[in-house]
């Protein structure tokens, strides 16, 4: 069973996404950057689903932080901003859904990885 | 020309008219003592004197034309009634001479045009001399002083004495009058010098020694004396020219006087008439000529200007075209005004707070700058002040004030301080005028030269007018852009804010939607399994349905808030695209993916081909956009019926088709059916944007989308592509030049 990080600081959004990703995977929460880097110390994941403005360490404080730790795993940008293919493409993601979006493609993209 | 000088409104001081009087008296005294003993003049002077004193004083100095003309005839002729007729005559004629001029001939300017001149001979020398004559010769006669056979000779003698004088004294006294002052170059001195001896020499030619080779009256000689006045009016001016002949006239009168010269005729009348005739046709002549010369110098002159002003104001423009900054562009004009326009330039703008605010400020001395910041950062003007920028800015009027003199800057000055320091600034000329566009003020421009430089005239201030006419339209086009900038700015903010609070409670219902599903279709199916006919699966379908239109509509409110948003930026300019290297194929699937939902909510069977890879580069997630908009636009209209969805490539370009069954599309919306907020019927549900979307979204990566209809039978999409598409960023900020 895939192992499943979802960051994102709005608690209706995550509490969902995690009971219906948490049927098909073991899905954990972070509300943002730092309590995920505090997951990503000591656990391993294969997918990271993650929002890119949230207080404290943002989406993109994110990015950039797990690639000065080198930790390596497959992250799907999920956010409401209207420019983010083009800020996936700065942070070198090359997977993301705009928000709103349908679980199906979630599921659909979180198995491709 | 009906413009009277304004020296010839003036009421004539008393001072004015006694000296008029006295010089009346006097040359005519004169003219008795040094000229020819006899009666009338061959040039009597006080004709001249009186006539061109009345075109500078005024028609209401002649009470002194009187007296002076009284005085002399009861000394010269010791007649009282003589000489009261004589000196009514003189008088009626020096005042219709000078009524004449003022209003018909431009007043003190009538030199300056050649119609204005002959009005001048005509009616101040011609007319007005010969009511004079008249009058004088009928009191001779009435009197006895002339025979009733000799009064015709009389006449004319006396008639052209006048005349000559009108044309020779009163020409120089009424230009000398009008501008008295005289520059001199070295060159214009050099040229006076060789000028006057030319003159003498052709003066000695004509009334000196005769020459032996043939009788003295055989030579034209008097003709040498017209090239000596075609130089004089050609490079000298009327003035000038108008002295010269005053010097002609006397070497004439005094030849003639002491016999020598080509005006010696049998007679003493005779001689007079010839020197007469000679003198006024020579005056006439130059004086016109003169006009000529100076009207087409002044064409020139103002052509040239014309060219000037056009140049400057061409650079002008370029230099307020050239920057959105308005408020360097100012600083730059305002270089550009000095020294073109004046020894300082000052801007100043109106704050939103009514205040003024100097954004410009260039002086042709740079140290000077400092100085002038000074003063108005210490003594900052008054803003109720009648004078200034404050009152320009308050009446919309220019203030021109073309001579500063000293009691100005004392009313204009708050502290002694103040005064010395506006004194230093050695102001010649003011010239402010208000900057407006769009009938608002947005400030003023001040000009002001320094004594010894020009006076502003009122071309300088059509120019200056004009000037800030354009710095306004400047000001006021820097200020419109900045607030649409602004404007721009806001929108994004709100586009951003309104996206994001938007879409994310819209995911959460959404997410809700599919939770609900989920647990129901999973109930569902335990239901269906137990064998427990308490369970009820029946009603658990039921209320699986209900949800379905709950899913139906989440998802509808998802197409709808994206949907608005897209237009909102399609509006803005800001669709930009983010290609990626990618299979078409799997951007098609990918937006049919999104639309399994409602496809299977109305179970419409769909089909999609594309046999082989189509390789290429696009903006994945606008492209997955037009698929699902064809795709619900198909479904929304095909009536159920199977929908066919073909994807190839054919070269540089790919065709996506995506075909219905349903009724087509009704002719009369073929035509509008991309546009915004257009719906194929009333009932249909949605805001109209889906196909307008699609089109944008195709023709910003360079594609075209269009319709084969076929009413009764249904309707194809077919969008054709470039194979490679740029990133592209269509923004809507406006670079600045």
């Amino acid at each position: 069973m895939k192992r499943i990080l979802i960051v994102d600081d709005d608690a209706r959004i995550v509490d969902r996404l995690a009971m219906l990703l948490g049927t098909k995977y073991e899905a954990l929460v972070a509300s943002n950057g730092f309590d995920a880097l505090r997951f990503l110390d000591d656990q391993s994941f294969d997918v990271i689903l993650l929002d890119l403005r949230m207080p404290g360490l943002d989406g993109a404080g994110l990015v950039q932080e797990l690639q000065n730790r080198r930790i390596h795993v497959p992250i799907i940008l999920i956010s409401a901003n209207p420019n983010l293919p083009a800020q996936a493409k700065s942070l070198g993601i090359s997977h993301y859904l705009s928000k709103p979006f349908d679980i199906e493609r979630l599921e659909a993209m979180v198995e491709t990885l | 020309m009906t413009v009277a000088s304004p020296v010839a409104r003036r009421r004539p001081s008393l001072g004015a008219m006694l000296a008029l009087a006295a010089a009346y008296v006097l040359t005519a005294q004169l003219a008795r003592v040094a000229g020819p003993p006899s009666t009338p003049q061959p040039l009597w002077v006080p004709t001249g004197i009186a006539t061109g004193a009345l075109v500078m004083l005024g028609v209401d100095a002649w009470p002194a034309v009187m007296l002076g003309s009284l005085v002399a005839n009861l000394i010269g002729a010791g007649s009282i009634p003589l000489a009261l007729g004589i000196s009514i005559g003189n008088t009626i004629a020096a005042a219709f001479a000078a009524a004449v001029v003022i209003r018909t001939a431009s007043g003190a300017d009538v030199f300056d045009r050649a119609s204005d001149v002959l009005r001048w001979i005509v009616y101040g020398g011609a007319v007005a001399n010969a009511i004079s004559a008249t009058v004088a010769v009928i009191t001779r006669l009435l009197v006895g002083r002339i025979a009733w056979g000799g009064w015709t000779q009389d006449w004319i003698v006396w008639w052209m004495g006048n005349v000559a004088s009108t044309l020779v004294v009163a020409t120089p006294i009424i230009l000398w009058w009008r501008r008295p002052q005289v520059r001199w170059s070295t060159v214009k001195l050099l040229e006076g010098i060789i000028f006057g001896a030319a003159l003498l020499l052709v003066a000695e030619a004509v009334f000196g020694v005769p020459l032996p080779t043939m009788p003295a009256e055989r030579y034209p000689r008097a003709f040498l004396f017209f090239p000596i006045m075609a130089w004089a009016a050609f490079r000298l001016g009327a003035r000038a020219a108008s002295t010269v002949m005053l010097v002609i006239a006397f070497f004439a009168v005094w030849g003639t006087i002491t016999s020598h010269g080509p005006f010696i005729g049998s007679d003493t009348v005779e001689s007079l008439l010839l020197v007469q005739s000679f003198l006024a046709t020579v005056a006439a002549t130059t004086m016109v000529l003169s006009a000529a010369v100076h009207e087409s110098q002044r064409a020139r002159r103002a052509s040239s200007h014309g060219e000037e002003r056009a140049r400057f104001l061409t650079d002008a423009s370029a230099t307020l075209s050239a920057s959105l900054d308005y408020e360097t562009t100012m600083s730059t004009l305002a270089s550009l005004a000095v020294p073109r326009l004046g020894d300082w330039c000052s801007i100043q703008l109106l704050d939103e707070d009514g205040s003024l605010r100097q954004i410009a400020l260039a002086h042709v001395r740079p140290d000077r700058v400092a100085a002038i910041q000074e003063l108005s950062d210490r003594w900052p003007p008054d803003p109720h002040s009648p004078q200034g920028a404050h009152q320009v800015i308050r009446t919309g009027e220019t203030i021109m004030v073309p001579d500063v003199t000293d009691q100005m800057l004392e009313q204009a000055s708050q502290t002694p301080e103040h005064l010395a320091f506006l004194r230093s600034l050695a102001l010649q000329s003011i010239l402010i005028v208000p900057l407006r566009a769009r009938d608002r003020i947005l400030g003023a421009m001040t000009l002001a030269t320094m004594r010894g430089s020009t006076t502003y005239s009122s071309t300088d201030r059509e120019m200056a007018e004009e000037l800030g006419r354009r710095a306004a339209i400047a000001v006021d086009n820097a200020r419109l852009f900045a607030q649409a900038q602004e404007a721009i700015r806001a929108r994004e903010d709100f586009l951003a804010i309104a996206s994001h609070e938007l879409r994310t409670p819209v995911t959460s219902l959404r997410l809700q939607v599919q939770i609900v599903e989920r647990a129901l279709g999973e109930e569902l199916a335990r239901a269906r399994a137990a064998t427990d006919p308490a369970v009820g699966a029946d009603g658990l379908e039921r209320v699986l349905g209900l949800t379905g239109v709950l899913g139906d509509d989440s998802r509808r409110l998802v197409r709808l808030v994206a949907g608005l948003l897209d237009v909102t930026r399609i509006a803005s300019g800001r669709l930009d695209l983010q290609p990626d290297d990618l299979d078409f194929r799997d951007i098609v699937r990918s937006g049919i993916d999104s639309m399994r939902p409602e496809l299977s909510a109305r179970h419409v069977a769909l089909t999609f081909r594309a046999p082989l890879p189509i390789p290429g580069r696009w903006d994945r997630l606008r492209l997955e956009q037009v698929v699902a908009n064809l795709l619900s636009n198909a479904i929304k209209y095909g009536e159920g019926k199977p929908i066919l969805v073909q994807a190839s490539g054919e070269g540089d370009r790919v065709i996506l088709t995506v075909e219905d069954q349903g009724q087509g599309v009704a002719p009369d919306f073929v035509g509008r059916m991309f546009d915004r907020f257009e719906r194929g019927s009333t009932g249909t549900q949605g805001l109209g944007l889906g196909l307008y979307i699609t089109r944008q979204i195709v023709e910003s990566h360079g594609g075209t989308v269009e319709v084969e209809n076929r009413p009764g039978a249904g309707a194809t999409f077919i969008v054709r592509l470039p194979r490679i598409v740029e990133p592209r960023r269509t923004s809507s900020e406006v670079t600045p030049k």
